[in-house]
């Protein structure tokens, strides 16, 4: 076939200053989850089960992992993510925690539409989440919370992206340790703005985690414990906004360039005043990315108190700090416990403004 | 916990061993559900799982169909499960190409970038405003080349939105250049100045612009 040639010009003012975009807000509901209630064999769970999939990519993550059917809209199309506030109600609308026998052990936002870039999707890897990415076609994790459901800014000129063809999913894992079986459902508030005529900057969001790409729950000891995870860089780029995510006894998680001894973040864990579930000893004090201390919250959006003493709050930075492709980044995780698990987690969520990339993963 | 953290592995590994088995037999269908998590009750994998059912031959007078066209609903049923089946190892197969085309183009980009001597700060501001607030994802090609770069998401006020680009055109060229091997593409950039031509397919159709950044 003759292929027809159309050929135009256009001048671009590219670098323009556009006006700030006013900042909607938008509240969506995901479930209904059933959590079984608790009987002699322990709290009633509904663990890593995924939302959001459909057709042959339902299939496939059936064979492996418990499979939702309710869908996962998003809260905005061609727009940019610029705030997450993350809960867990009941079907009456009341929050879902402690106070009531339920705990939001985690959930994971992907975006099936685009590729994690810690955690490439491959459909002969072991790992679940590669797995699951090449089951549904993209595992891009954008956000994630605990039970401390902390909230998520990103600093002022920039977002998280979302298209209109992006399909949104979660992976979860809930608790219910009363007796009777509870209906809940995640309720997140979104604020957003518009893509277009924003002037914001589109940031990517990347996965840090001292069990990277596997089921994000670590072994770890009694007593003082370092954890780490190196990612040596394979982009350059700004990081904006990030955010860390521990369990009880959880003292801190930081983010740090080795290869030039900065400390991007330190994210802090916060308990309540009296609580039994301060890590049991201080941190090394050793340097910025090894606090001695927690922090001691005094109030919470939704209710101190219904947090039963256990983690309630972790900080979050916007330290615009810049790493250099090839150097290595490392996640140092403090935690001091009062005896060993097999399920502890260390994770931090970063959005990077990447200095140059032409495709998820081709990068200067 | 540790007991479901091995169950999970263990589901894991099996799935993605059924899955590789699948991609491996060419007339077998993929492995179903219940293989990989339990024991599948006789009947319901089985049926999905059986070789194509040769449908009986209905008597013409119970059918306004010609003879040997017409099945029954069973037949029919399970005729559609062998063709789903089908189409699944289908998907699965290519998206197995993709993902080792992928790779290999990957490594041809990563010989070009890898020692060092690209950075951001050495392009012209329009280069980087052109790959600003879009998602391109590659046609790949075989032995680790591609042909072009297909629009995947893009800010509406995004450059090449604003002259005429949309989702799913095909970037194929960049100043004449066509965008074909990884490795050539950073150089491509970094001689890039303020005005750059863009051409891209749609639907077999060519579609060029020259953009002036100020």
């Amino acid at each position: 076939m003759m292929r027809r040639k159309m050929i135009g010009t256009l001048l671009v003012a590219a670098f323009a200053a556009s006006p700030a975009a006013a900042v909607e807000t938008t509240t969506v509901q995901w479930g209904p989850i059933v959590l079984p209630a608790a009987d002699a064999n322990g709290p009633g769970q509904v663990e890593n089960e995924v939302a959001g999939v459909s057709g042959l990519s339902a299939f496939l993550i059936g064979l492996f992992q418990s499979v939702a059917t309710y869908p996962v809209p998003k809260p905005c199309s061609d727009c940019y993510i610029v705030g997450i506030e993350p809960n867990l109600v009941l079907a009456d609308g009341t929050t879902a925690n402690f106070n009531n026998g339920t705990m939001l052990h985690h959930v994971v936002n992907v975006n099936y539409s685009r590729p994690d870039i810690t955690c490439r999707p491959n459909l002969f890897s072991s790992q679940p989440i590669k797995l699951l990415g090449a089951a549904a076609g993209g595992n891009e994790r954008f956000f994630a919370s605990g039970n401390e459901r902390t909230h998520m800014d990103i600093d002022e000129g920039y977002g998280y992206y979302v298209g209109s063809g992006d399909n949104w999913g979660l992976i979860y894992h809930l608790m219910n340790m009363s007796p009777v079986q509870k209906t809940v459902y995640f309720e997140y508030t979104f604020h957003w703005v518009p893509a277009s005529g924003s002037g914001i900057d589109r940031t990517r969001p990347i996965w840090i985690d001292i069990d990277q790409c596997d089921d994000s729950e670590a072994v770890v000891e009694a007593g003082y414990n370092d954890l780490h995870w190196d990612w040596k860089a394979d982009r350059s780029h700004t990081m904006v906004t990030i955010g860390g995510h521990v369990h009880d006894y959880g003292i801190s998680i930081a983010w740090r360039n080795q290869s030039n001894g900065q400390n991007s973040c330190t994210s802090v864990a916060g308990y309540s005043a009296g609580s039994p579930f301060v890590p049991v000893g201080p941190g090394t004090g050793a340097d910025a990315a090894h606090p001695v201390g927690t922090n001691t919250v005094t109030s919470d959006p939704i209710g101190l108190a219904n947090y039963a003493g256990h983690i309630s709050d972790m900080t979050t930075c916007s330290p615009h700090s810049h790493t250099n492709k090839n150097q290595t980044m490392r996640v140092h995780t403090q935690i001091n416990r009062p005896n060993e698990t097999d399920h502890d987690m260390g994770i931090m969520i970063g959005y990077l403004d990447e200095d140059f990339c032409i495709t998820n993963f081709w990068c200067f | 916990m540790r007991r479901s953290v091995r169950f999970v592995a263990v589901a894991v590994v099996t799935a993605a061993a059924l899955l590789v088995w699948g991609l491996a037999q060419p007339d077998a269908p993929p492995p179903t559900a219940g293989a990989a998590v339990q024991p599948a009750p006789p009947s319901e994998p089985e049926v999905a799982a059986a070789p194509p059912a040769v449908p009986p031959r209905a008597p013409v007078a119970q059918s306004p169909e010609p003879a040997g066209w017409s099945l029954s609903s069973s037949d029919a049923d399970a005729e559609a499960e062998r063709l789903r089946m089908i189409s699944q190892d289908v998907v699965l197969r290519e998206r197995a190409r993709q993902q080792m085309l992928a790779e290999q183009a990957d490594a041809r980009w990563h010989e070009a970038v890898d020692g060092g001597e690209y950075a951001a700060a050495d392009l012209d501001p329009a280069v980087v405003e052109l790959f600003r607030n879009i998602d391109l994802v590659p046609r790949y090609t075989d032995g680790g080349y591609i042909d072009g770069l297909v629009i995947q998401s893009i800010v509406a006020d995004h450059p090449l939105a604003l002259s005429g680009f949309q989702i799913g055109d095909r970037i194929d060229r960049i100043q004449g250049t066509p965008l074909r091997d990884p490795r050539e593409i950073p150089s491509l950039l970094a001689h890039l100045g303020p005005n750059i031509e863009v051409c891209a397919e749609r639907e077999g159709r060519d579609l060029c612009r020259d953009l002036e950044f100020e």
